[in-house]
């Protein structure tokens, strides 16, 4: 079994009224690309920083790397790397001397340093950039130029703190495509983000958070084998009645069933051959229809479940 | 890794552009508006220029010690008080109108001034003439009542004349415009807070990701701060010693011949700027950019009260609130360099290092207490 790279129990972290932090317990993996997920506010960026050992909390406890974490130990600083939600560079440095700059912090021996330096240029696609200065990148290639002066240095974990925000799609599947290859290269990664579609593309395991709370831990499928709903029928039904909707909703496995601006939803929990039941149904009873698709649970339908509220709310 | 930390810092604000505006560029723009208000000042105070007059006289009753009087003030040399253009009367009397000359004297029967409007020239010219008159009315009247004491009266009388006497402590020629280039040196100097400023902002995690970036290093805090101040001292002294350097080269003003002391004076004077920037960036929570207002009002007020905008306001102060020309750095930069200027002991200047010493390590020791906390209860 993978040693703990990271290991709080029970953090308690208060702003004045405000609870951030609510008895929060984690443990992450070696190797893991850890997803924290949840909405705005919910402590994903707070929960980090105590990791950082930059904010101070009110109860609790912080391990990386089997040891607690404070600001002094350098020595575990040293294999933690971190991209933070908003570009934090200077403006005044190119991108070369950028990431020479924060890659300096932690490399002391110059040649290694260029080498790692020249590493995490090319690994960014920046190359081509190198005596760029910040303001002339563009949105995407900042973004990536903030990445590379988090993990020019090579370390073991590396924290991303929503790193695609504000990133065209090219760029987006740059950086995650760059997070899976570092992960292959032996790196634990955390990776929060409030867009369930990246945690879902690329995160091993995955922490639903809200209001402090971490509500549920799993893979992407032991998180979906949580809730009830196994699939959703939808179809486009132009007149159907009351009587039928009932009667939808009594078939096998069906436990919701929703019309709406001429839509029809059935929810139905995990079974087989739903959907031939329902388009069975709908024939008997001469029932017009359209386009029918079924979807299988989203990260958004088990947090959806679990708070009673849509993630990006 | 203090010297790359350093060598960053040194980079990063020759780099930006609002610094080295402040910095440099507004110091020799400002000294250049100096040199242009205050040089034609200069040369007026420099040269006296004689009076051009018109003299009318008449052979029959006229004064002849007047016209004895007048033809020494006239001789040509360096002790010229007046230039006779003329001694006839239709051709003065145009040339007055035409303001060609400054008055037209008639010694005929009295001794008399005509002059044309109201100047610093016709107002010799009057009280010359008062002053002869009054002196001949005297002498005269001494001269009819007891003439036994009219030579014991002359001698008191040339005795007297000067109620002043001139004490100099060295043989500096002071040029009273000179305060104000010494003011625009502690203007440059105290502008080293906002270089100050940036470095408290960029090792506060509260304040800037940037910082929360650099605190996740594995690099000693107080490693980094140190890398950064030193760096924006020594931006600062450079910025100021180019400043001295163009105040004396280019526009020629007389800063004394202590170079020496006058380049301690720039780097402590930097010292303090800088910290007064380190200090205010590091205590509170505002936002920068009210930070940089609170600095920059500060620096205008500090420069204000030692006589950037008006020469004698350090006089004014000194008279009416002396503790705060004790600890206004910006009026501790004016005196050490006025004192340089002025003495030939360094009693005075090295009281005003010593004040200025004293204040940076404060500013310092506030900083790093404020900035050394190792957790942040919010960010």
């Amino acid at each position: 079994m993978s040693a703990a790279v990271i290991k709080i129990e029970n953090l308690v972290k208060r702003y004045h009224e405000l609870v951030a932090l609510d008895h929060f317990n984690l443990e992450i993996k070696e190797g893991e690309i850890f997803g924290l997920l949840g909405p705005n506010g919910s402590g994903k960026t707070t929960t980090i920083n105590c990791i950082l050992a930059l904010l101070s909390f009110d109860k609790g406890n912080v391990e990386v790397f089997g040891e607690e974490m404070a600001p002094n130990k350098y020595h575990l600083k040293q294999d933690i790397g971190i991209v933070f939600q908003n570009v934090a560079v200077f403006n005044e440095l190119t991108v070369y001397e950028n990431i020479e700059y924060f890659c300096g912090l932690y490399i002391k021996n110059k040649q290694t340093r260029k080498q790692y330096v020249e590493e995490a240029m090319e690994f960014v696609g920046l190359n081509d950039f190198k005596s760029f200065y910040p303001k002339k990148l563009s949105g995407g290639l900042l973004r990536r130029l903030n990445i590379a002066c988090g993990i020019a240095h090579k370390p073991k974990l590396i924290i991303m703190d929503e790193p695609t925000v504000a990133v065209d799609p090219q760029s987006r599947n740059k950086i995650l495509e760059g997070i899976v290859e570092l992960n292959k290269k032996g790196a634990t990664i955390i990776y929060t983000s409030h867009y369930m579609e990246e945690v879902e593309q690329i995160c091993t395991r995955i922490a639903i958070m809200d209001k402090g709370k971490n509500l549920a831990i799993g893979t992407k499928e032991e998180l979906k084998m949580m809730i009830k709903t196994g699939e959703t029928i939808n179809m486009e039904v132009l007149e159907i009645e009351d009587k039928n909707l009932e009667e939808i909703k009594k078939l096998p496995h069906v436990y919701q069933v929703e019309y709406k601006e001429n839509k029809l939803h059935i929810k139905c929990s995990k079974g087989k051959h739903n959907l031939i039941r329902v388009l069975d149904y709908m024939q008997t009873n001469q029932i017009a229809f359209g386009r029918v698709y079924a979807e299988l649970p989203t990260l958004n339908d088990v947090f959806l479940e679990i708070t009673g509220k849509e993630l990006r709310d | 890794m203090f010297v790359r930390l350093f060598q960053y810092k040194v980079k990063r604000l020759f780099r930006t552009k609002d610094e080295l505006f402040w910095c440099l560029v507004f110091p020799l723009i400002l000294g250049t508006f100096f040199y242009m208000s205050f040089g034609g000042f200069q040369d007026k105070q420099e040269t006296f220029q004689a009076i051009n007059i018109g003299y009318i006289t008449t052979e029959t009753g006229k004064d002849e010690d007047f016209d004895q009087v007048l033809m020494l003030l006239s001789k040509d040399g360096k002790d010229q008080i007046v230039r006779i253009k003329t001694t006839k009367e239709e051709e003065a009397k145009k040339l007055l109108l035409d303001k060609k000359i400054a008055g037209i004297i008639y010694n005929t029967l009295e001794v008399t001034l005509t002059v044309n409007g109201e100047g610093i020239n016709e107002s010799i010219l009057n009280s010359f003439l008062n002053q002869y008159i009054q002196k001949r009315e005297t002498f005269t009247k001494i001269a009819q009542i007891s003439p036994d004491k009219l030579n014991e009266v002359l001698e008191l009388e040339f005795k007297d004349s000067s109620y002043l006497q001139e004490i100099r402590f060295t043989n500096a020629s002071i040029d009273p415009m000179t305060s104000y280039y010494y003011a625009l040196i502690a203007m440059t100097c105290l502008y080293g807070c906002f270089a100050g400023l940036s470095s408290a902002i960029d090792i506060k995690a509260n304040m800037s990701t940037l910082a929360s970036r650099r605190l996740v290093a594995p690099t000693n805090k107080m490693k980094i701060i140190l890398g950064d101040f030193f760096g924006a001292v020594f931006v600062q002294f450079i910025c100021t010693l180019i400043t001295v350097c163009y105040i004396i080269f280019v526009l020629k003003v007389d800063m004394g011949q202590k170079i020496n002391y006058l380049m301690l004076t720039a780097f402590v004077g930097s010292l303090i700027g800088v910290t007064t920037g380190l200090f205010i960036g590091s205590i509170g929570r505002q936002s920068e950019n009210v930070k940089s207002a609170i600095v920059l009002a500060g620096t205008m007020v500090e420069c204000f009260l030692s006589g950037l905008m008006v020469g004698n306001m350090k006089d004014i102060v000194e008279r009416h609130a002396p503790i705060i020309n004790r600890i206004n750095p910006a009026t501790l930069i004016v005196d050490s360099l006025y004192s340089l200027d002025i003495y030939d002991t360094y009693d005075r200047y090295m009281r005003n290092m010593i004040s200025m010493l004293i204040l940076a390590t404060i500013l310092c020791i506030g900083s790093f207490l404020a900035i050394r906390r190792e957790r942040y209860a919010s960010i």
